[in-house]
């Protein structure tokens, strides 16, 4: 609803007042509000987080037979609800929070609300109050809000399942000749999350993007060369850029290693560099290096 | 003494009723004797008038003090921060009713912007002879947040349609019938003063 929406009313009959001549009236009623602190835009910090301190009657701190749960559902409903919450982030949560509460991390979510004891949950959700102080909403009475931290954030990085890097060789069949270019290949599996994948997390009742990035490839022949660090994801023949000779026959376990960087969104804010990366080996390809012997016969042997 | 006595006989001589046609006194009126004598209701009454009018939409306002201030209302504690709020809301009621100026002044704080609103529209109904005949706000559901000094205090109100009047007679002034959650801030300093009213609609 657009906070200032009553207002146009109000400035209609002052006009109105002021053609007749006369002072124009005041407000009077719901418009005094209006015209006054106008729009509810939601509780403040302190008193989202004056929520840890609320028990259900009967119960306290000291004596907490039960206690109060909280969620907050952003405010695209539906089709958001407490059992899922940031199924969707909308502009307008985004926008209202950035337009009449700045200083906020939004965006507008409902705080909603519900009584636990040891059994489990006695009563339903029920709204309490919107909020753009979506960042310190407690998740139970006692225990309020922790704040998100960048160390959280790398400690989840590093818990990714990054895709391992898969060894595409050509000539294929897991054979090659000395002496013979062989051109590698990295391929991303289905399983893991490859770079630009996104991988979104819960953390401390913040949703949490990560998405990898390629920091570089180092391509492991097997047989002590080591091609990279790079950016290249190599190819097949004829224009592939990461290939070997081996220069002798060997039985050898080719494998590539990658190296992920990664950007995190929290909230549905802007994405920001992690600063830190992780080095993941892809499984190694086995490869038989066979020399070829040329012999000559001739025809009355 | 002896003077006082004969004019007392003399007194009692003169009130005394005539004995010049019944032999014995009249008996003396018992309790539930009437002093005075009923006479029958006639049958055929003219209205000379008509009955006072009690349609709250033309009459005019009657003197009436302004409701004080609860003792609750004087506390620092959550039902406290309630009372006072319920009480600012029982004022604004009165002075839409009965126009007054300083009775919401002192609740609120400086930068209260309702608060004034509120103020001014009392100065201006003084001013112009504005009034309403019913409550501006009818209060419902209160849900309140105490926090030692603060409050957040909301409430449901429901605002009745009704013109404004003026020597009884509604003008062109007039309060929409809506519903809406008025949230109060509310601070304490030696009692509780309004910080600012917002709307939720």
């Amino acid at each position: 609803m657009n906070p200032t929406s009553h207002i146009l009313p109000i400035l209609l009959g002052a006009v109105g007042w002021l053609a007749g001549g006369t002072e124009p009236p005041p407000c009077g009623g719901f418009d005094c509000e209006h015209g006054g602190g106008g729009a509810e835009v939601g509780l403040t910090k302190s008193e989202v987080e004056h929520k840890a301190e609320e028990w259900p009657e009967g119960s306290s701190e000291e004596s907490p037979d039960s206690w109060f749960e909280y969620v907050a559902v952003i405010d695209c409903r539906p089709p958001n609800t407490p059992t899922q919450p940031r199924l969707e982030i909308c502009g307008f949560a985004v926008n209202f929070c950035e337009e009449f509460v700045p200083d906020s991390s939004g965006p507008r979510s409902w705080i909603y609300r519900r009584t636990v004891d040891a059994s489990g949950p006695t009563s339903d959700w029920t709204e309490v109050a919107p909020t753009c102080f979506t960042d310190v909403v407690p998740a139970r009475s006692g225990e309020p809000a922790q704040e998100l931290t960048e160390a959280m954030i790398i400690e989840q990085f590093h818990r990714t399942q990054f895709a391992l890097p898969q060894t595409v060789m050509e000539p294929p069949g897991n054979r090659t000749l000395v002496n013979l270019p062989v051109y590698f290949e990295l391929a991303w599996p289905e399983g893991g999350f490859e770079p630009q994948e996104v991988d979104v997390t819960t953390l401390i009742g913040h949703e949490v993007r990560i998405r990898p990035t390629l920091v570089g490839a180092t391509y492991v022949t097997g047989d002590g060369t080591v091609i990279g660090p790079t950016t290249s994801l190599g190819g097949p023949y004829p224009g592939g850029d990461i290939t070997h000779e081996y220069l002798s026959a060997a039985e050898v376990s080719p494998y590539i290693s990658v190296e992920y960087g990664g950007e995190v969104s929290v909230d549905g804010g802007e994405w920001s560099a992690i600063p830190s990366t992780v080095t993941i080996d892809g499984p190694a390809t086995p490869l038989e290096v066979l020399t070829s012997t040329n012999r000559l016969y001739s025809n009355d042997r | 003494m002896r003077r006082t006595t004969i004019i007392a006989a003399a007194a009692s001589l003169v009130l005394l009723p005539a004995c010049t046609e019944q032999s014995e006194p009249s008996p003396m009126p018992t309790s539930e004797d009437a002093l005075t004598t009923a006479t029958e209701e006639p049958e055929d009454v003219a209205v000379t008038s008509e009955p006072v009018e009690t349609e709250e939409e033309t009459s005019e306002p009657a003197a009436e003090g302004p409701p004080e201030m609860p003792a609750e209302a004087e506390e620092q504690t959550e039902a406290g921060a309630e009372a006072f709020v319920l009480h600012y809301i029982d004022l604004i009621n009165f002075t839409g009713r009965f126009p007054q100026v300083g009775l919401l002044e002192d609740l609120s704080g400086d930068d209260c912007a309702s608060c004034l609103n509120h103020e001014e529209s009392v100065v201006y109904a003084v001013e112009n002879g504005d009034y309403l005949a019913g409550d501006t706000f009818i209060p419902g559901e209160v849900q309140s947040l105490f926090m030692d000094d603060s409050s957040r205090i909301s409430v449901a109100v429901e605002q009745p349609g009704q013109h404004y009047l003026r020597e009884g007679e509604p003008i062109g002034r007039e309060l929409e019938s809506e519903q809406a959650t008025l949230v109060f801030r509310t601070t304490w300093a030696e009692g509780w003063q309004i910080e600012e009213i917002t709307i939720e609609q």
